[in-house]
């Protein structure tokens, strides 16, 4: 039997913070065709199950869209069963007005509730599977775990949306303490919450995952994005991470030791990006860093508009720390020679930081150079 | 640079005007009106070109101030010396900016040259038109000293402008923009913004516990509403569940009230039945006995009426037939055997008369013959006397040839030794001879035929006699046989009355034959008849038995002879059992409807207590109805709630939604507010290190400077050590001390500022060149001094000569030089 373990969707996510409005409309409808890409290609796999390990949206008001979309996903395979546990970000089910209104829950979608709540998933292949779940927060996070009671004869697998700690003993809502879960008799303990995917051993016996999100969103969601296919059978449960985001975001951080000018830094960056192969598809942070002369000056402007027709969105950040070498100043009869003097004075009577020196002297050299640094 | 001489084609007020210049001073004392600045201003233009060509005011505008008054070509020229060589320089502005001519000439040769371009004056004086203007032009007009710019600055610095120090005020005004525009103080200033609305964004983020409990509030009352609709539900349902339960006692009722009706139709029907069944009197009889009784009495009647016309045949005919066979019936094998007899009697007579035919026949070829024979043997003599003589010569012929023939046949081989030759010719001869010898032998055969003849006839005579008398013999015994056949059927015929005749004994045996096959049958069916009658008898009998024990049985109050009344009774006992039969089938119906109807409904088996009425039933119903109307309209009510719940709650969402954008959007606006301020600290001190550095800088030949100045300015005041009452800053902004305080010198009187100026001026030229220094234009510098100083100035004047070239304008007499 095979099952998708899946996890922060995050539907409706605004993904505004990097960009403007029409690509942040276009990152949210591609977030949306992700997650029904994803049950199509559980469909073709075979797939029977579908764990949403929490937060499937971002906001607590789903979009009409979201909404219809994801409904029509589930209501479309009805020979697939999804496990919906709703996480921090899914404050009310999206089935709220629906219900509300007199409507049905789909016969295959499966929901949680504050306390555990178990299903029998039998596979067309026969073999049965325990999947248990509970929905966190700040009236039963601290003791969840003891209340959980599992059939070790069985396959067991356990739903969960929260921050792994190491310890037990944690307090706070959506924390979950690996060691409460450790010899409970859990075969796979399917998290949601932590962005990047993760699969480490829980127990002699099982493992636990994070699926992360199927896309990234920003620039603190780097790397492959997808979902686990589980295939599971009597004896164990073997995951495997498929990456399956339409668009990868990668932070690239490039080396500009040397360089003077823009051009070069520009040549550090083509070297860099053609060294990772990175797609034009994708969303790519430079950041430019190493140790550079007070002569260097990086036009980060320039640079991006460049650079910014390869990619489908690029910044580029100047990390760089100028290195100002006084002694080539002692000697010289310019402006900048009694400025670069001067500020040395101070860094060494202690009015100046280093790093505040290195600034000024970065800045007042560009400035007297006649450039419109502070344009 | 050295002047050398200038050539004024049109410009302004002067037109073909010619100036020679001499080393130092250059003395142009003309009136006013004449056109002292305006050759101050040639000079200028054709180092630096016109000014404000896009600009529309009279006096900014150098095409429009200085276009000539009489027309003609725009321009002129200038010969001058630069690092040891001479130029001509030739400009005519044209009428536009684009119709410009620029060029200039190796003196000497009068070769283009391309040591300078149009921007002569940036090239050979290494300053710009401002800071010409600033520094060796000088403008009796204005001529307060109002600071250096960084052309200046720079130029002062090091002979020769660098760089960073002329871009250092380009650099202070950026700082200065960029503090202006991101100040956190002043209201438009960027950093000052960003605090607002973080100060904004701070009170409308504290508001969240507001959102939050709000939320908490309407998912609270959400949950009661559900709780209420999850109640009126349930209710609903109760009702509902009661509504069926009515229903059911409905159905109950209806089938109790069913159940009735079925056992009243058995019990009518059961009585119907009882009914249909005393009219038979106890015995219901089968439709198949009424059929059998009714078949029975119609065979028994049938049997009746045959017996009493029972037919007797054709007894007359049997008799007079028994006449003809008192002696016996003949067998029909022996009358065919007479009428075989008869037959061959028939042909033996045909045999008979043919036998005699054939005798007849056979007497004639005797009597023939005999007669042939004597003829013949008269006709043999003759013949064989003439042809006994005739074949005797043809022999004789036959067998010469033939012996000629051999002869040559054995000679020829022998004499000519070739016989094949020959050979035809012997075989001709012999062959002749032979055919010659045969007549002879044929003629001896036919001399012999007229013998053979007569012995043929005779042989033939013979045979004639020999069977005349064997058909004699054959006719004796056929006759005998005739006899015999004739006689056995005549006494046939007499055993049955008739007598033997030739022509008609045939048709008496016929007629026999068919009598007897009559009278035959008819005894047979004599026989029958009588068996089938008295069958008929005892048949009769014994259907009267039954008939009579089946209307006893069945209890038919009919005499078995009353084939009638017996057929009219079965009749109506038919139609009765048939109307018995309906009934019976009625009544099984209705008892196999009423146990169908119990089996469906096995509660009817048990029923206990009182069942409700309709009436209660429906006033119940009615008003569960209504409970309902009730329920729903309040279902409706909570659906309408919960809608408008769930609207508060997305507005609510809305807001936390905005509020968490907020948050995030405070703490972006901290972070860089956080990197604006830092970037605007270190701007800032960017501005007073840059300012600091600047000032040192300058320091360095600031001294000098000072020196010069204090120097001219003696030579103007003519009064020893003067310049102590001065200070220079490092901008080399100067301040005079009065009173123990330093006056900026604007506070200085127009003559004192005017002073002032041309000693700042010279002092900066002093610093500014070392080598060669551009042409110090003066046009009437002394307007404002008095007579006192005015000695001075000359002094001044003649002083500075001595290392400028200096053109002089004035147009006072008293200001002159002379």
């Amino acid at each position: 039997m095979k099952i998708i373990h899946t996890a922060d969707v995050h539907l409706d996510s605004k993904l505004n913070r990097h960009l403007d409005e029409r690509r942040a409309k276009e990152r949210r409808d591609e977030l949306l065709v992700t997650f029904q890409r994803m049950v199509e290609f559980g469909d073709q796999e075979g797939v029977e199950a579908i764990l949403i390990a929490g937060d499937l949206f971002d906001v607590a008001k789903v979009s009409a869209t979201a909404r219809g979309s994801v409904l029509a996903a589930i209501q479309n395979h009805p020979w697939i069963t999804f496990y919906y546990l709703r996480g921090n970000h899914d404050a009310e089910s999206f089935l709220g007005g629906v219900l509300d209104k007199g409507g049905q829950v789909p016969e295959n979608l499966r929901l949680f509730e504050e306390s555990w709540t178990t299903y029998e998933q039998r596979g067309s292949d026969g073999v049965a599977l325990m999947i248990t779940g509970a929905e966190l927060n700040e009236k039963n996070g601290g003791a969840l775990s003891a209340s959980l009671l599992l059939d070790p004869s069985k396959t067991n697998i356990v739903m969960l949306h929260g921050q792994e700690t190491k310890t037990a003993g944690q307090k706070e809502a959506e924390v979950i303490p690996l060691n409460a879960f450790r010899n409970r008799g859990i075969d796979y303990l399917a998290l949601g919450h932590v962005h990047a995917p993760k699969l480490e051993r829980l127990d002699a016996r099982g493992v636990y995952a994070y699926a992360g999100c199927l896309e990234g969103r920003g620039f603190d969601e780097c790397g492959p994005r997808g979902f686990y296919l589980l295939d599971v059978s009597e004896a164990k449960i073997k995951a495997e991470f498929i990456p399956f985001a339409r668009r990868s975001i990668w932070e690239i951080r490039v080396d500009v030791t040397g360089c003077v000018t823009s051009e070069d830094a520009l040549a550090a960056i083509r070297d860099a990006v053609a060294q990772k192969e990175i797609p034009a598809k994708d969303l790519v942070k430079v950041i430019l860093t190493g140790d550079t002369s007070t002569e260097a000056f990086f036009d980060v402007g320039y640079l991006r508009k460049v650079l910014e027709e390869e990619f489908y969105y690029l910044k580029i950040e100047d990390d760089t720390h100028p290195i100002t070498d006084y002694e080539s100043y002692e000697l010289d009869a310019s402006l900048r020679g009694e400025y670069v003097r001067l500020i040395q004075k101070a860094v060494e009577e202690g009015k100046l930081t280093r790093e505040e020196a290195a600034e000024m002297i970065r800045l007042g050299i560009r400035l007297l150079d006649g450039e419109e640094v502070l344009a | 640079m050295r002047l050398i001489r200038l050539h004024v084609e049109n410009f302004g007020c002067l037109s073909n005007y010619d100036l020679d210049f001499q080393e130092g001073l250059n003395s142009v004392l003309q009136e006013n009106g004449w056109g002292k600045s305006t050759l101050a201003a040639f000079l200028r233009v054709m180092f630096y070109g016109l000014e404000g060509e896009r600009k529309r005011g009279y006096s900014e505008n150098d095409r429009l101030k200085y276009k000539p008054w009489n027309g003609g070509s725009f321009g002129g020229s200038l010969e001058f010396e630069a690092g040891g060589k001479r130029y001509l320089v030739t400009r005519d502005f044209g009428e536009k900016d684009k119709d410009a001519f620029f060029r200039l000439q190796d003196a000497t040769t009068l070769l283009d040259s391309s040591d300078h371009s149009e921007k002569l004056g940036e090239e050979l004086f290494g300053i710009d038109r401002e800071s010409y203007e600033k520094t060796s032009f000088i403008d009796g007009a204005d001529l307060r000293y109002r600071g250096i710019n960084a052309v200046i600055g720079s130029k002062v610095g090091s002979g020769s402008p660098t760089d960073d120090f002329s871009n250092y005020d380009a650099a202070q005004e950026r700082i200065k923009n960029y503090l202006n525009a991101n100040s956190p103080k002043k209201k438009t200033g960027e950093l000052y913004k960003l605090y607002e609305e973080i100060q904004e964004l701070t009170r409308d983020t504290r508001n969240q516990g507001l959102v939050e409990e709000r939320i908490e509030g309407i998912k609270n009352r959400q949950e009661q509403e559900r709780e209420k609709q999850k109640a009126l539900k349930e209710r609903k349902e109760s009702l509902q569940k009661e509504l069926a339960g009515l229903a059911r006692e409905r159905n109950k009722l209806m089938n109790a009230n069913r159940k009735k009706d079925l056992e009243a139709e058995v019990r009518r029907r059961r009585e119907a039945v009882r009914e249909l069944e005393s009219g038979f009197g106890g015995t219901i009889p089968t439709r198949e006995e009424l059929r059998a009784l009714n078949e029975k009495t119609r065979k028994a009647r049938e049997q009746m009426l045959r017996l009493s016309g029972y037919d007797d045949g054709d007894q007359e005919r049997q008799k007079r037939l028994a006449s003809y066979f008192r002696n016996g019936v003949p067998g029909e094998i022996e009358i065919q055997a007479q009428i075989e007899t008869c037959n061959e009697v028939q042909d033996l007579l045909q045999k008979a008369a043919h036998l005699e035919e054939q005798a007849k026949r056979e007497e004639g070829k005797i009597e023939e013959s005999a007669a042939e024979r004597g003829r013949i043997e008269a006709m043999l003599g003759l013949e064989r006397a003439r042809k006994a003589k005739a074949k005797r010569s043809l022999h004789l012929l036959g067998g010469l040839l033939l012996f000629l023939g051999l002869l040559i046949g054995a000679m020829v081989p022998i004499l000519h030794g070739n016989a094949l030759l020959f050979l035809p010719a012997v075989i001709l001869i012999a062959t002749s001879g032979v055919l010659l010898i045969s007549p002879y032998v044929r003629g001896m055969a036919k001399e012999d035929t007229p013998i053979g003849e007569a012995d043929l006839i005779l042989r033939q005579e013979r045979q004639a006699k020999d069977l005349l008398e064997s058909t004699e013999r054959d006719l004796e015994t056929t006759y005998v046989r005739i006899h015999d056949a004739e006689e056995e059927i005549g006494r046939f015929l007499t055993n049955y009355g008739f007598s033997y005749h030739r022509e008609n004994s045939e048709n008496l045996l016929y007629e026999i034959k068919n009598k007897a096959k009559e009278y035959s049958e008819l005894c047979l069916e004599s026989e029958a008849r009588e068996k089938t009658r008295r069958e008929l008898e005892t048949e009769t009998e014994k259907q009267r038995a039954e008939i009579s024990a089946d209307l006893a049985r069945l209890r038919i109050p009919v005499s078995f002879e009353d084939y009638e009344g017996i057929k009219n009774w079965v009749e109506n006992a038919m139609q009765s059992l048939t109307a018995y039969e309906k009934e019976q089938g009625e009544e099984a119906a209705a008892i196999k409807a009423e146990n169908s109807f119990l089996r469906e409904h096995p509660e009817l088996e048990v029923m206990e207590g009182e069942l409700p009425t309709e009436e209660t039933l429906q006033r119940r119903e009615r008003e569960i109805e209504k409970s309902l109307t009730e329920l729903s309209r309040e279902e409706e009510a909570t659906y309408e709630s919960l809608s408008n719940f769930k609207r508060s709650l997305d507005e609510a969402y809305d807001n936390a939604e905005n509020l968490r954008a907020e948050k995030e959007r405070l703490e972006e606006l901290k972070d860089r507010y956080g990197r604006e301020e830092g970037k605007y600290r270190i701007v800032e001190k960017t501005q007073s290190f840059l300012k600091v550095a600047k000032e040192q800088y300058t320091s360095a030949f600031m001294q000098p400077m000072k020196m010069a100045f204090d120097r001219y300015y003696e030579l103007m005041t003519g009064r020893e050590n003067a310049g102590s009452e001065f200070q220079m800053d490092a901008n080399l902004n100067i301040s005079r001390k009065e009173e123990g305080r330093f006056h900026d010198i604007e506070a200085q009187s127009a003559g004192y500022a005017d002073v002032i100026g041309l000693c700042i001026r010279l002092s900066l030229l002093d610093a500014m060149y070392e080598k060669e220094s551009p042409l110090v234009i003066m046009d009437d510098p002394f307007t404002n001094l008095d007579e006192k100083h005015l000695f001075g100035a000359k002094k001044f004047l003649r002083k500075i000569s001595e290392k400028y070239q200096i053109l002089y304008l004035t147009c006072h007499e008293t200001r002159s030089l002379s």
